[in-house]
């Protein structure tokens, strides 16, 4: 039946291979043939004892020709193993088509698989032959595409292996392109001091090499750069590779190293293992390739994101720590005119953010800034260099923190400005309201008067709307910004409140602050939660009052408890014996006192304020004066007055990004839109500014301006549990009983060397603190520019070399060896460091304290050969704790014991290494190491590292203490193995490391064809296998690459034109968009150089139009028929 | 405030025997917490007796029948605040639960004796009171109620072999710190790096090997001694009664018995919260801590 | 006693390369499943299953990569959508949707390779032998006719 549809059979020869006894022990191989040969088509069936060998071949090609065999099915081990061989072998035969061919796989699946169970392995055997026979008669003749190959190669990793690979590949006349992360290439072989077992030291046979890499026209060295796109295949790819940015430019680096010296940051070296300091610019080690610096920027740091206008408090943290304090001005000044203001009364939203609070205390920021300002004394705001006038007028109006910054930045930029200002001085709420105590005027003075120095006109005592018009002031100035912030008092709304014992908060600071002590008699009562309510209550109390502040929220909602700041001063009225009320509210002012009602809830569900009462309960509070300071409000009617449109609750109505109101040359921010506190008001400043700038030169006012206003931060990754607590370096505070009897600051300034000392608690989370000290210091013209971006170059190549390394292992995951616990606990690189001349310690091998150890534990297998961390033996770990038991005994004679499992030592001269060793009187000891502990027994294990080990050799437990523990650690894949993997469509082994195509007779090709790995991506190994592998896989792509084409499979999908009913089903489908529609023809068409042969498209084809090659529906349906039809 | 804890309780022997003041100190410590432990009716022996090594289907046969009735009582979890208990309730539930054949000899077994084994059903959850207090009841809750806060008491917070292995569900198997934690809770000063947390406490060879027991016993005394503690707490009766009776042996090693107070950490807590001591099975102890 | 007929759709990257080292390891499985390679598990028409119960498999068996890791991309989501569709429609022709199953099978992980085909082996015996083939003859000849 089946047979009908393409009429007599092909004559078909089948071939059951024994693989010597592989295959034959298990599956009754002739039993298979025989049945083979019952089957239709099929008019030679035979088995033989090693069909890939020659006389197998020969066999087949005989019975070729004189059978005239038209399909041939081999029946052997997996195909991914010989397929290949046979196809060429008929093909040799010169009659055959090879793709008239079917290879089963009777040896992975079936016999090693079913070993146990003959018969039933037998009979798989004999389904899966029949369902090739049956397959192979719908195959067809096929020819392979040849594809032109790119000898270029791109190498990954720039450790030895890639070293090696690429000097190879260059040698050869290729072009490479070698991928490293790192500033420099050496991989892990550059921090060795030694190798085994030959000990020549590491950096004399691979300097020179990393060198020419460096020198080598064919090899362009691509540093500091990662792969992050690669599609394409074998013989043509196009990888996508970002190269991070210097922020200096290479060719221009001499590597002085002027740079580093000016740097003020230090954070652990991770190529010293973290053992020692590196700046933030620096080079890896001084034998680095290529020999240049790097600017290590991670961007905002925590503190300056957090910070509305992004003042850099790292980098005037920086300066204050290196006592460069003119420096620090100078850096504070960058982002910020008012630079007093916010030392004395910023809110510091960077200080809530610090990395530093989430190990003890964060550092005091504003603090620190209000030191650098009054250390400064007297001093002028800068200006550009390159200022000019540009004859344009802004005017701003209101002389607050909003509308002073906005003045200064749009002076900046070369404008005419006005400021007018309703009071009779400059710096609007702050001057008006905040108490001298927190605030003194001269101050604040200095730093309005730094602004209007810097050529700006103040017309003092003009209000808006009363001495001059919006209308007015347009028609003069080409735009305007409106900052006259929040003036207006919140009235409580209840009887009482026009008594003339009843004060509004503003109005009560305004009078004390312009020098006026008014009598409030005995008992004062403050009402409000804010920070204006606090100021009010204190200088009450500077006024002789016992106060007791009231608010309706509960202590923890207290309105000004909601920055640290606020905190601090709720604090400090307490300590000046203010009584604080918490959730009531007033309900009355009757004479003598006030009566109050009980708070049921502030907020309702949604968070929003909507506070209830208690109206029954409540209690009488007697008191002379009553302060009412529960909020002030923008002056609606007023903006409503000059045609500003205003929003439901009265607040100027603008747009968020721009701040640009309905009329479109005037501009308003800071309390306006709603009370806030400075720091946000100098944001809008900023904003506007930018805004006007923007709008007068014509430019798109929103166009890249996300940065603008807080957001998150970024921190170098950090062991926040290891850091060294340092306790925060308080500023001084006046005592309580003292500061209440006057309106004195309540604190003093730091002295320089206090400033210094908080200032180095700092933890330097973006690296590179942007203090920008290197370019001056930089005797190359034009070579540091912080402004280079990270850059994403293209690339085109034939083939891969993947030589991405491995990382040690963490020994924290074995808390009983105590690493991190114990400071004499050490990885076995961070010895190799301590021991190499150019490491930490010059190469002296000394303990923390300066001392050489008298004796030295090395544990083996740490993290090796043990189920609950890698099961697989590390390779290198033996040879290497010989050498450096060696090193260690060499530079220090002291006592070093080995704690191994069992010794392996293969390799050429390294069991000769390990009897010298013995001989150097190292002792041995045959155990795994069950803990390291400092717990003493004896007087002897005082102060040392007592090492508990089963001697399975003496069969003993025993205790040995010593100075110094070595923990041999294994290898392991590199974490982001697995982004490699899916980058390059590799596979892994189980244990993550890249797997090779075959164990043996492929070790360095992989499952995708045009990709290669070598070292100990592939599994651990030492550098003599890596440099082996390395150029294997070399060779590999010279091979490739040498024949300059390579022959695809036929396995592409191709559309009969005449089925395609044109649905466009399959077009979406395509991975690879080789599926196109064609208008004219109405049907959808597939380019046969982009298609991959997936088949996806084939399985959703409605109307049966696609089809792929030796992958066709009939094929597939036959091969399922077989499978299931005889037996 | 964590909603009603309710648990089936299962006390074990040592509980009604040698470590009585163990049962009535976490009785009243979670009675004044408001945790509700319901004792499991007629429930029989825990397997960690010699059963276990002689003959382990059975050991597990006897756990399944305590868990089988607990089902009965409809709860999910249970508590058991003897270690060995603790262990011998986990590890016959493992077993079962992964071994086919342990199971169906368990099932068959109960079956006879009318018993619903639930060997197929989700395994129950066995947790020690001090994963009932740390995770279910929480640290931040435990402080608020503290009363009496045990400031200026260093302590040394002992958890013996069985608490943490082979099940290091609880913590990390040889450097736990979750009594740490919640000894720290009720304000004591906790030596947390007492190096011999987890190691043995000598019960098991001081019936068989007394010297070498007794020995292993007072190293762990001797280096809480060098620490500078007040006391010992522990959580497993095997240890509190083999470090506090046996002390006498110790002349061996020191020259005079140390008298050195082992509690168990619900009396230490129980004193945080304000409960009487005769509640608390002071009575009991051998050697009191002076400052109690 | 029944001894199940399973058809198995291995993709050539993932799955069958991770039974070829189930069979290196020399792992030991039940013997009813039979494997067919395909380049990608998207490759799998339902057409194809349907043929393989039509010809009297007890169970039919898919493995592909796992998601994120597909040799083609995206080609084991496409087979995942059909793996749903063809449950949905498999009752209609008195199939029991549980003879149809999907697994992700990555080359490294020949004991899943051993895990999956025993325990869906089990699975299909319990189920007994699939009667469809006679109620879907005429559906079968009428396929291969047009073949």
């Amino acid at each position: 039946m089946s047979e009908k549809g393409n009429g007599k059979l092909p004559r078909i020869g089948v071939y059951i291979c024994h693989c010597g006894l592989n295959i034959a022990n298990v599956v009754d191989v002739e039993a298979v043939a025989e049945f083979a040969g019952k089957l239709p088509g099929v008019v030679v069936a035979k088995a033989y004892k090693y069909m890939c060998s020659d006389p197998g071949l020969e066999m087949i090609k005989a019975d070729i020709k004189e059978q005239n065999l038209e399909r041939v099915v081999v029946a052997s081990c997996s195909p991914l193993l010989h397929e290949q061989t046979f196809r060429r072998a008929i093909q040799e035969g010169g009659i055959l088509n090879p793709y008239l061919y079917t290879h089963v796989n009777i040896r992975e699946h079936v016999s090693w698989v079913h070993a146990s169970e003959p018969a039933k392995a037998t009979e798989k055997a004999k389904a899966l032959v029949a369902a090739a026979v049956r397959r192979v008669s719908a195959h067809k003749p096929l020819e392979r595409k040849r594809v032109d190959v790119n000898p270029d190669v791109l190498v990954l990793g720039g450790g030895i292996a890639g070293i090696q690979a690429s000097l190879v590949l260059a040698d050869s006349g290729k072009k490479v392109y070698l991928v490293e992360r790192e500033p420099s290439i050496g991989g892990h072989m550059a921090k060795f001091d030694k190798t085994f077992p030959t000990l020549d030291c590491a950096a004399c046979i691979l300097t020179p090499k990393m060198a020419q890499v460096g020198n080598h026209p064919n090899i362009e060295l691509l540093t500091y750069s990662e792969l992050k796109e690669i599609e394409g295949y074998v013989g043509n790819f196009k990888a996508k590779v970002l190269k991070k940015s210097r922020h200096l430019y290479l060719e221009k680096c001499t590597a002085c190293g002027e740079c580093a010296k000016v740097c003020p940051v230090e954070i652990p070296s991770a190529f010293d293992e973290n053992l020692a300091k590196r700046k933030a610019t620096y080079r890896p080690f001084p034998q680095a390739v290529p020999n240049k610096f790097v600017i290590e920027r991670l961007g905002y740091p925590p503190c300056q994101a957090a910070c509305p206008i992004h003042q850099n408090a790292y980098g005037y943290m920086m300066m204050v720590k290196e006592g460069k304090f003119a420096e620090a001005l100078e850096v504070v000044l960058r982002d910020n005119p008012l630079p007093s203001l916010c030392g004395w009364v910023c809110t510091h939203p960077c200080t809530d953010t610090c990395t530093r609070g989430k190990v003890d205390a964060p550092l005091n920021m504003p603090g620190i800034k209000r030191f650098i300002a009054d250390h400064a004394g007297d001093f002028a705001l800068p200006m550009p260099k390159d200022f000019k006038e540009n004859g344009k007028k802004v005017a701003v109006i209101g002389g607050g923190p909003a509308g002073l910054t906005a003045a200064y930045e749009l002076r900046k930029r070369g404008y005419q400005v006005t400021i007018y200002e309703a009071a009779g001085t400059l710096g609007g709420m702050p001057a008006i309201t905040i108490p001298d105590y927190r605030l003194p005027k001269d101050v604040l003075k200095k730093d309005t008067d730094r602004i209007a120095a810097t050529g700006i006109e103040v017309r003092l005592n003009t209000a808006l709307g009363k001495d001059v018009s919006l209308s007015e002031i347009t028609k003069q100035y080409s735009a305007v910004f409106i900052a006259v912030g929040a003036s207006k008092n919140r009235r409580l709304g209840v009887p009482g409140e026009d008594n003339s014992w009843v004060l509004p908060g503003l109005e009560f600071l305004g009078r004390v602050n312009s020098g006026e002590r008014p009598n409030l008699g005995r008992r004062v009562v403050v009402i409000g939660g804010g920070l204006v309510a606090v100021d009010a209550a204190r200088t009450a109390v500077r006024l002789g009052a016992n106060v007791t502040l009231v608010c309706i929220e509960s202590w923890e909602e207290m309105f000004a408890r909601r920055t640290s700041e606020g905190q601090k001063e709720v604090e400090q009225m307490k300590a000046e014996g203010v009584e604080v009320l918490t959730r009531w509210g007033p309900k009355e002012f009757k004479s003598g006192g006030i009566e109050l009602k009980s708070v049921i809830r502030v907020f309702d569900e949604s968070g929003r304020f909507s506070p209830q009462y208690d109206e029954t309960k409540t209690r009488f509070l007697e008191c002379d004066t009553a302060i009412v300071a529960i909020g002030q409000a923008p002056d609606s009617d007023l903006f409503k007055s000059q045609g500003l449109s205003v929003t439901s609750w009265g607040g100027l109505d603008v747009d968020p990004v721009t701040l640009q109101t309905n009329i479109e040359n005037v501009f308003a921010g800071g309390d306006v839109l709603g009370p806030d506190v400075v720091v946000t008001a100098m944001m809008a400043g900023k904003k506007a500014a930018e805004s006007i700038d923007r709008f007068l030169n014509g430019r798109d006012l929103y166009e890249g301006r996300e940065l603008e206003g807080p957001f998150e931060g970024v921190a170098r990754p950090m062991d926040l549990e290891r850091v060294e607590r340092k306790p925060a370096i308080r500023m001084p505070e006046r005592e309580p009983s003292v500061r209440i009897k006057d309106f004195a600051d309540v604190h003093s300034t730091y002295s320089p060397e206090d400033a210094q000392k908080e200032a180095s608690r700092c933890l330097m989370c973006s690296i590179c603190c942007d203090c920008q000290l290197c370019k001056p210091a930089c005797p190359v013209e034009g070579c540091i520019d912080y402004s280079i971006p990270d850059e994403e170059i293209e690339l085109n190549v034939g083939a891969v070399v993947v030589a991405t390394g491995f990382k040690i292992f963490d020994p924290k995951r074995i808390p009983s060896y105590g690493y991190g616990k114990y400071p004499e606990v050490y990885t076995s690189l961070e010895i190799e460091r301590l021991v190499n001349s150019s490491g930490p310690t010059e190469g002296k091998l000394v303990m923390k304290n300066g001392q050489p150890p008298k004796s030295v534990a090395i544990v083996h297998c740490v993290g090796s050969r043990d189920k609950n961390y890698n099961e697989y033996c590390s390779r290198v770990c033996c040879m290497y704790s010989l050498k450096l038991a060696h090193l260690v005994h060499e530079r220090t004679g002291a006592e070093v014991y080995n704690f191994y499992i069992d010794m392996r030592t293969p390799g050429k001269g390294y069991e000769e290494f390990y009897h010298k060793l013995l001989d150097e009187g190292i002792h041995f000891i045959r155990g795994r190491v069950a803990e390291i502990t400092d717990w003493a027994i004896e007087p002897s294990e005082k102060g040392k590292l007592v090492v508990r080990v089963e001697d399975t050799m003496a069969g003993m437990v025993r205790r040995i203490p010593v100075d110094m523990v070595i923990l041999s650690v294994g290898l392991e894949p590199q974490p982001d193995a697995q982004d490699i993997r899916r980058l390059l469509k590799l596979s892994c082994s189980s244990e993550g490391f890249f797997l090779e195509r075959h164990p043996k007779l492929a070790p360095v090709s992989t499952v995708t064809a045009g990709i290669y790995i070598a070292g100990a991506c592939q599994g651990p190994k030492d550098i003599p296998d890596t440099v082996a592998q390395a150029g294997a896989a070399a060779g590999e792509v010279l091979a490739m690459v040498d024949r300059g084409y390579i022959e695809l499979e036929p396995i592409k999908a191709h559309i009969d034109a005449e089925d395609c009913s044109g649905c466009k089903m399959c077009n979406g489908l395509c991975p690879y968009d080789a599926i196109t529609y064609d208008k004219e023809r109405k049907v959808s068409e597939i380019n046969e150089v982009l298609c991959e042969g997936c088949g996806t498209c084939v399985a959703a084809c409605p109307s049966g139009a696609i089809d792929q090659d030796l992958f066709e529906n009939q094929e597939l349906l036959y091969e399922i028929e077989g499978v299931l039809k005889y037996v | 405030m964590p909603d009603k804890l309710r648990y089936a309780y299962y006390p074990g022997c040592s509980l009604k025997g040698s470590g009585r003041h163990y049962e009535s100190s976490l009785l009243s410590v979670f009675r004044s917490l408001g945790i509700e432990l319901e004792e499991i009716p007629d429930w029989n022996c825990c397997g960690a007796t010699a059963y276990m090594s002689i003959d382990e289907t059975a050991a597990f046969g006897m756990v399944a029948r305590n868990l089988a009735l607990a089902r009965k009582m409809g709860y999910k979890e249970i508590v058991a605040p003897c270690a060995a208990c603790y262990l011998g309730l986990k590890k016959a539930q493992s077993y079962i639960s992964e071994y086919p054949h342990i199971a169906e000899k368990v099932c068959s077994a109960l079956a006879k004796t009318g018993l619903e084994c639930g060997c197929y059903d989700a395994p129950f959850i066995i947790k020690h009171p001090i994963e009932v207090l740390v995770y279910d009841y929480g640290l931040d809750n435990l402080r608020d109620k503290v009363k009496k806060p045990l400031t200026g008491h260093r302590i040394v917070p002992y958890y013996g072999c069985q608490l943490t292995r082979p099940f290091a569900d609880m913590d990390d198997a040889f450097y736990p710190t979750i009594m740490d934690r919640l000894l720290e809770a009720i304000g004591a000063e906790v030596i947390s790096d007492y190096p011999l947390k987890t190691r043995c406490c000598g019960g098991s060879l001081t019936g068989t090997i007394p010297e070498v027991g007794s020995r292993l016993s007072w190293l762990l005394i001797n280096e809480a001694k060098n620490h500078g503690a007040n006391y010992m707490v522990t959580a497993c009766p095997l240890c509190q009664f083999n470090l506090e009776c046996f002390q006498g042996r110790m002349k061996l090693w020191e020259g005079k018995t140390p008298k050195f107070p082992i509690l168990y950490f619900t009396q230490a807590i129980g004193i945080a919260l304000g409960i009487e001591r005769a509640s608390l099975g002071f009575g009991q102890l051998v050697y009191k801590p002076t400052m109690i | 006693m029944y001894e199940p007929k399973i058809v198995a759709f291995f993709c050539n990257w993932c799955t069958y390369t991770g039974a070829d080292l189930a069979g290196v390891s020399r792992m030991q499985y039940a013997p009813n499943v039979r494997i067919i390679r395909v380049m990608c598990s998207g490759r799998v028409d339902p057409e194809l299953v349907m043929k393989a119960f039509a010809e009297g498999a007890d169970g039919v068996l898919i493995g592909g990569c796992h998601p994120g890791d597909c040799h083609y991309q995206s080609g084991n989501h496409k087979t995942f959508r059909r793996y749903k569709f063809l449950k949905a429609i498999l009752p209609q022709y008195g199939l029991d949707p549980e003879r149809l199953h999907l697994e992700w099978i990555s080359a490294s992980e020949g004991d899943k390779v051993r895990d999956t085909v025993n325990s869906f082996t089990e699975k299909i015996r319990n189920l007994g032998p699939s009667t469809v083939r006679e109620t879907l003859n005429a559906l079968r000849t009428e396929e291969v006719s047009h073949g």
